[in-house]
């Protein structure tokens, strides 16, 4: 695996491409300046003390907030608010946010039409993508009837069906427990892999951050800038209790300690 | 003090107050045979007055001639036309009030300035007792058939809007953002999204309104001397002092209610909410 | 504890009860916005009553009729008869309901008993009651007041039973777990409770029993408010009644706010 530092900032073949994001509510600024590039098929982990406005930045990256100042592009598309093209993205988001009251295939066929999928495609979409988050037989339950992490399934499940240039994850396992967590964890990776699908993964938990992905992007405390743009140094597969990625965990929490002072929230797990 | 939204508008899954004590296999737990044997025996021992005192009152009718002009009463076919008469000024007038009250709702969301005007409107309805306000309509319409339903909508519409303007304040935006992320176009939105949400709000406060709906109707029928509906056979029946029929129309009064509201209305908020989680207990 | 299925009598009470306490809450919309509703209100009427003359009074007829009415002797006789009813009915349904109410929400099988019953009579309408108790006991002011009371109480009852039932349980358990002794017990943690109950209880009673006199008279009364009403109806005085109709809520809203206003102050102080 690459290990040097940063990518090539090649707009052309970007994925992702953000370039002097600024972002100001009302005089206030929210982000000071965000430069990130993300290339096909990565999986690059936005990591940042609460309040420094990491959901801001995915709102513009949503395309739901436009840009004060700079550029973002989405699979070459220029995202500018509301008003602009929609970007071509999946989002999973912290809570599962699937509609209580139509089943799970209804949920995805929903999303599948408003992408304007073909409907003679939508069954073998659906079956596949359930199929890959290992929850197929629950095709026809209704969310509530699921358990946390089923439903969390069909939410990611959800965002691939779609094929997305990119697929954008706020928090994802932060409600879980643990024990599910740790294997959703496992299981994101495996379909990563799979899919080849471009990954944005917005997390507060360092070792998680470090398990998952390619990159790491460090946010400082609001307004937002990029601490550093950080390359995973460790060679896939990776295991969770591996003492290298503890190592790795607290090369970063010593980076970030100073930058966020104890009053950002840092998660370094015990192990 | 109750709230609207207590207990049927739409709280999903609760249920209230200390959870059953949990019975052994097989064996029914203490409460739940209390249960069933206490309410029969209460309703038991109201006919046992009946049966016993009737006489000493002047003009109560014995259970036993009640029982027996009850097929006859059943088997008429006038009976089932005032009880037509009345039900369909009953489902026109809730029709109009329900929807009344959600254009007011969605006015009352949409713009501030109509919020605070139509609010006056729905605590006027809400303030003016059902009589009068039974009463004024008659007038204003000279006791034309379009009157009846028109009190009923009257009365309902504040249940509605009030019912429904909650619901919808309570709405979690996730979901919408959820929708406009996934680029759900607008009418998508409305049906899968709001609608079904709003849906167990609006059946809550119906099934409220709807009993009072019952209650008022009979007063208007009675008040507006109306010749055909049930509250015009209450009238006559009593004005011509034959207490068998004021029973037997009090007892089938009572009965369409109780189907209505277990049958019909239960059954269908039922059906609109089989998504929800059974309740933990 | 209240069973999860309610019947439709219960609901019927409840969403009378509904009526007042959401009626309060949207009482305050402001005056400048109350002033422009009722206006608007006014301008709708005036054309409607012109085109649907003589049924519809125009605001100025209604208004000298109201006029009319202040000044007339008669028109305070039926008032105070009616006056007299809403007490009596007020405190009788107020003291039953409490006194059945309270026990429905202190013990389980007195819930379980009295529930059928009380779903009962809240499913009969108004005027059956009159009827019946006109037949029982012939016209007069005995079978007025009964039917008013026994009308109202099932409310009380049932709104009692609710406040009663949204008590703080753990309250309860604090005072068997410290072991407060029984006087204690009632007065310092009971008690407190349920005077939301009884406010309410009072606040229904009331509330009720202006909104069913009209009813009750009407049905059976050569006096008061609701004869009076039912008299203009039929002689097709449109204009009286329109004048007793907005009289009479008027006024009534105007003391159960008051009293609820005074009420409420005084004994939620504890709560502030």
């Amino acid at each position: 695996m690459d290990l040097t530092t940063a990518s090539d900032p090649s707009a052309g073949t970007s994925v992702v491409a953000v370039d002097g994001l600024g972002v100001s509510y009302e005089g206030t600024p929210a982000i000071d300046r965000i430069d990130l590039h993300v290339e096909p098929g990565e999986l690059v982990s936005i990591l940042g003390p609460s309040g420094c406005g990491k959901s801001t930045m995915l709102n513009v990256l949503a395309g739901l907030l436009a840009p004060s100042a700079g550029h973002v592009a989405i699979a070459g598309v220029e995202v500018a608010g509301p008003r602009g093209p929609a970007p071509d993205l999946g989002y999973v988001f912290q809570d599962h946010r699937l509609l209580p009251w139509r089943t799970v295939r209804r949920n995805i066929e929903l999303a599948l039409a408003a992408k304007g999928v073909p409907k003679a495609e939508w069954g073998e979409r659906i079956d596949r993508y359930l199929g890959l988050l290992k929850i197929d037989r629950f095709a026809g339950s209704w969310p509530l009837r699921l358990s946390g992490g089923q439903r969390q399934r069909v939410s990611i499940a959800r965002a691939l069906a779609v094929e997305p240039a990119m697929v954008l994850m706020d928090e994802p396992l932060s409600t879980l427990d643990e024990v599910t967590a740790r294997s959703m964890r496992q299981e994101l990776l495996d379909v990563w892999e799979r899919t080849g699908a471009t990954i944005v993964f917005v997390t507060h938990s360092i070792r998680e951050a470090v398990f998952l992905s390619d990159r790491i992007v460090i946010l400082s405390q609001g307004p937002a800038t990029v601490v550093e743009d950080y390359r995973v140094p460790l060679s896939r597969p990776r295991w969770y209790e591996d003492p290298a990625l503890a190592q790795v965990e607290a090369e970063i929490v010593e980076k970030v300690l100073d930058r966020w002072g104890i009053d950002g929230t840092i998660e370094a797990e015990a192990t | 003090m109750t709230t609207l939204q207590d207990q049927g508008t739409g709280s999903p899954g609760e249920v209230r107050g200390a959870p059953a004590p949990r019975a052994r296999r097989g064996v029914p737990s203490r409460r739940s045979v209390a249960g069933v044997v206490l309410p029969i025996m209460s309703v038991g021992s109201l006919l046992l007055l009946w049966a016993l005192f009737y006489d000493s009152t002047r003009f109560l009718p014995s259970p036993g001639s009640v029982v027996d002009e009850a097929p006859e009463f059943l088997s008429d076919g006038e009976t089932w036309d005032d009880v037509y008469v009345s039900l369909r000024r009953l489902f026109l007038g809730l029709g109009a009030g329900v929807a009344i009250g959600v254009a007011f709702a969605t006015l009352m969301r949409a713009n501030d300035r109509l919020r605070h005007l139509l609010s006056v409107y729905v605590g006027i309805s809400l303030r003016v007792p059902s009589t009068i306000a039974a009463i004024m309509t008659l007038v204003a319409f000279k006791r034309a058939e379009f009157g009846y339903p028109a009190v009923i909508a009257f009365i309902t519409f504040p249940f509605v809007s009030v019912g429904l303007s909650d619901g919808l304040a309570s709405a979690d935006r996730r979901l919408d953002d959820m929708a406009r992320l996934y680029r759900f176009g607008p009418v998508t939105r409305f049906r899968h999204v709001l609608a079904p949400f709003a849906a167990p709000f609006i059946f809550g406060a119906l099934r409220n309104a709807h009993a009072l709906a019952w209650k008022v109707i009979v007063v208007v029928e009675i008040f507006g001397a109306a010749e055909q509906g049930i509250g015009s056979e209450f009238n006559f029946a009593f004005r011509s002092f034959l207490l068998v029929d004021l029973m037997l129309w009090l007892l089938l009064f009572m009965t369409i209610l109780l189907a209505l509201d277990y049958g019909a209305l239960r059954t269908i908020e039922r059906y609109v909410g089989r998504w929800r989680p059974a309740p933990r207990n | 504890m209240t069973a999860p299925v309610s019947p439709p009598g219960n609901r019927a009470a409840r969403a009378i009860a509904d009526r007042d306490s959401v009626g309060a809450r949207l009482a305050h919309a402001g005056w400048t916005w109350q002033l422009l509703a009722l206006g608007l209100l006014l301008l709708a009427w005036w054309p409607l009553s012109i085109s649907m003359e003589p049924w519809v009074p125009t605001p100025l007829a209604t208004g000298e009729s109201i006029v009319e009415l202040l000044g007339d002797g008669e028109f305070y006789d039926d008032l105070y008869a009616t006056s007299r009813r809403i007490v009596t009915a007020f405190l009788a349904a107020g003291l039953a309901g409490v006194a059945i109410g309270l026990w429905m929400g202190l013990s389980k099988l007195a819930e379980q008993f009295f529930a059928p019953v009380v779903a009962i009579a809240l499913a009969i309408p108004d005027p059956v009651y009159v009827m019946f108790a006109v037949l029982t006991f012939g016209v007069g002011e005995r079978s007025t007041d009964l039917a008013l009371v026994v009308a109202v109480t099932p409310f009380v009852v049932n709104i009692v039973r609710a406040s009663v039932a949204a008590r703080d349980p753990q309250l309860d358990e604090l005072a068997r777990v410290y072991r407060f002794g029984a006087h204690r017990r009632y007065r310092d943690v009971l008690l407190p409770q349920l005077v939301p109950a009884l406010l309410a209880a009072g606040r229904t009673s009331f509330a009720l029993s202006w909104k069913i006199v009209v009813v009750v008279e009407g049905m059976s009364q050569p006096t008061g408010i609701g004869a009076a009403i039912l008299d203009s109806f039929n002689l097709l005085r449109t204009r009286e009644v329109f004048a007793y109709a907005i009289i009479f809520t008027v006024v009534m809203q105007v003391v159960e706010q008051a009293g609820v206003r005074l009420a409420t102050r005084r004994a939620l102080a504890w709560r502030s």
